[in-house]
């Protein structure tokens, strides 16, 4: 283009009309080019199509993802492909971006692999198509919406250690102590199954294996065996951590998962709820079922993701467990949204109407299946926006006796340290405490157990803490 | 067409553009120096499959050439003939060759050709359809219009087309559903794997 100006800038300097016809040909090739890039545009039909090619996702691991780009338009595609992912996700191998020329009728494909830095949805949008023309003067970007929600389930050692642990330790009773919390009876014959490998040898069924030829497992349920349900809070207390805090919810997902293996293996019942300030998110009823605790990972799989707040720019971040919380303490990526829905939770509990909408809901209805047997229910959750919830829960309980156990991840054990810790930040977590212990008294006071956990705690220090009636 | 004979046929087409243009020039020294040094620069650019180079011979050659040829009227014909057949069509032809020199083949789309065909013959008979124009509306009066009258004539016609077609925003591209092209491929065959 620059050329041709300065052609006909020439034309008109020499007063020659060669240089006006030099640029006119100069600019007939960018009539051209422009013509029939719109023209080749507007006959592209493309269609991408995203799959993940892990069974399953782990977060900080390698998620292989192929894109498969079929041209149904009668004109190739040459250009520049790139998926659209969120900027903090690391490319592990593979390239998102690639140049392909793909013919008419005929599919391209690429892979790459990213690492998702944390539990919870990753979004794939679509990919990004910046097309030129044929004689490179011009350039064009096309968004192709092809959405991909991968689900990064926790870290793979968490899995390793519910493996492990699932062999060491249990929930029963062995000791002497002033509560014996969930003391567990003899074995009562229950049924048999297929052989599962890892069954250990003296519950296969030998007389039916030398009529049948095939390896049977005899099952047992415990006389008097609790049936356990294990609710996760996934409320947005629970989900939003500092910039450099650890995520309570990934906590909490952890050790559901590694209880439920702990328990699976004692062979009790156990299910698995998530639920936040007005809903049952996902639930998996407690069974004995073969592969359950397949279910229960993905149910688990479906937790949402943390959040990261950032400090407001002026005023102390009020507590949590106070009697009126400022509900939107901060200000977080979802600002706008997140206050509004904050705010409505706070006046549904204000009016008294909100108490226990998810999680009372889920209780009656396992209460209503109990066929008699007694239930321990679980509650992990931090205590904040479903305090009233787990208090009415703990009431219910108590109502129906049925035993509870709540695991409090307290909320300032998983903030990051501050460096300088000042009198109004000394108060401030004096409070916290001091409403913790309202809070626990109260629990307790119902006849729940309560266990105050940090980010440190395993599963293992929890099912210790229960077996020994420390809860 | 192999890659190798469409080579050839570039490099036949780059050199007979070359001498056309210094057919219709006053081939002196500078001149053939010039559109020699800027052939070879593009069929060097065609050999290396490197457009910089092409672009730039494509540039030298038609200065050169530019420089040597005087055109002051188009409302003549052989000065018309000049102006087509020995500029306008071998820039043209230099032009494409050095623009696709990175490309593996040539291809003309049939629209976009006409429209760019009906512009070159608009802008470059633009000066006789005016003066045709005005004898139309003041047959008394004798039209004699100057170089650099035409060269106004010419820009702008060519100013004026070139923005109404290049304007618009390039229409937006058809995405398919899932379903629809799931369709389509079994009803028109699977399609071929790259």
């Amino acid at each position: 283009m620059v050329s041709c100006i300065s052609f006909a800038f020439a034309g008109i300097l020499f007063m020659n009309l060669s240089w006006v016809v030099i640029a006119l040909a100069l600019a007939c090739m960018f009539v051209n080019s422009r013509v029939r890039f719109g023209w080749e545009i507007g006959r592209m039909r493309l269609k991408v199509t995203h799959a993940i090619l892990d069974k399953m996702v782990f977060a900080n691991e390698p998620a292989s993802i192929r894109v498969d780009i079929l041209n149904k338009g009668s004109v190739a595609i040459k250009g520049i492909f790139e998926d659209v992912i969120k900027p903090e996700a690391e490319i592990a191998a593979g390239d998102r971006r690639v140049e392909l020329t793909i013919p008419p009728s005929t599919i391209a494909s690429f892979n790459y692999s990213f690492v998702p830095k944390q539990r919870g949805k990753h979004e794939i949008t679509g990919t990004k198509l910046e097309l030129k023309d044929k004689f490179r003067l011009l350039s064009e970007d096309v968004a192709i919406p092809s959405m991909l929600i991968v689900t990064a389930h926790t870290r793979r050692e968490s899995f390793d250690v519910a493996r492990k642990i699932a062999g060491k330790e249990h929930f029963e009773f062995s000791g002497a102590s002033r509560a014996p919390a969930r003391v567990l009876r003899e074995f009562e014959f229950d049924g048999i199954r297929e052989y599962v490998a890892g069954d250990r040898g003296r519950d296969i069924h030998w007389k039916a294996f030398s009529k049948t030829g095939e390896l049977m497992t005899k099952t047992y349920k415990k006389e008097g065996a609790l049936q356990t349900m294990i609710f996760v809070d996934c409320g947005r207390s629970m989900r939003l951590i500092d910039a450099e805090g650890k995520p309570m919810i990934d906590h909490a997902v952890d050790l559901t998962m590694q209880m439920s293996k702990v328990l699976l293996s004692s062979y009790h019942q156990v299910g698995v709820a998530l639920f936040d300030e007005v809903s049952v998110l996902q639930e998996c009823a407690p069974t004995l079922a073969r592969h359950h605790f397949d279910e229960i990972v993905k149910v688990l799989k479906e937790a949402p993701g943390s959040l990261t707040r950032i400090e407001a720019a002026s005023g102390n971040q009020p507590s949590k467990l106070a009697a009126t919380p400022s509900v939107v303490p901060v200000t977080s990526n979802l600002t706008k949204e997140g206050g509004d829905f904050l705010s409505a939770v706070q006046q549904l509990r204000a009016d008294g109407k909100g108490r226990g909408i998810g999680l009372e809901r889920a209780m009656r209805g396992i209460m209503a299946r109990r066929k008699g047997q007694e239930l321990l229910f679980i509650i992990v959750s931090d205590l904040g926006s479903s305090r009233d919830a787990v208090l009415t829960a703990a009431k219910l309980a108590e109502k129906t006796g049925d035993q509870m156990l709540v695991i409090h991840t307290y909320d300032d054990w998983y903030s990051a340290l501050r460096k300088s810790v000042d009198v109004a930040e000394t108060e401030r977590l004096y409070g916290n405490i001091a409403e913790c212990l309202k809070v626990e008294g109260r629990l307790r006071g119902l006849g729940s157990s309560y266990l105050r956990i940090g980010p440190a705690d395993t599963a293992a220090y929890i099912i210790r803490s229960v077996r020994r009636g420390l809860a | 067409m192999t890659p190798r004979t469409r080579l050839a046929v570039s490099c036949a087409l780059a050199i007979l553009s070359a001498a056309t243009m210094l057919a219709f020039s006053k081939a002196n020294f500078g001149t053939l120096i010039g559109v020699l040094a800027g052939d070879i620069l593009v069929i060097a650019g065609l050999l290396n499959k490197y457009m910089p180079a092409a672009v730039s011979g494509m540039l030298v050659a038609a200065a050169s050439t530019g420089a040597s040829t005087d055109i002051y009227t188009l409302t003549e014909t052989s000065t018309l003939m000049t102006a087509i057949l020995g500029l306008f069509l071998p820039v043209i032809v230099l032009a494409w060759l050095a623009l696709s020199a990175e490309d593996e083949e040539i291809s003309v789309g049939r629209r976009p050709s006409l429209v760019t065909s009906a512009y070159a013959v608009i802008s470059l008979l633009s000066v006789p359809i005016a003066m045709a124009v005005g004898g139309v509306f003041a047959p008394a009066i004798s039209a004699r219009i100057s170089t650099m009258t035409e060269i106004a004539i010419v820009l702008f016609v060519a100013t004026i087309g070139a923005v109404i077609l290049t304007s618009g925003t390039p229409p937006v591209p058809k995405m398919e559903g899932e379903e629809e092209a799931a369709a389509d491929i079994e009803e028109g065959g699977s399609p071929s794997e790259e």
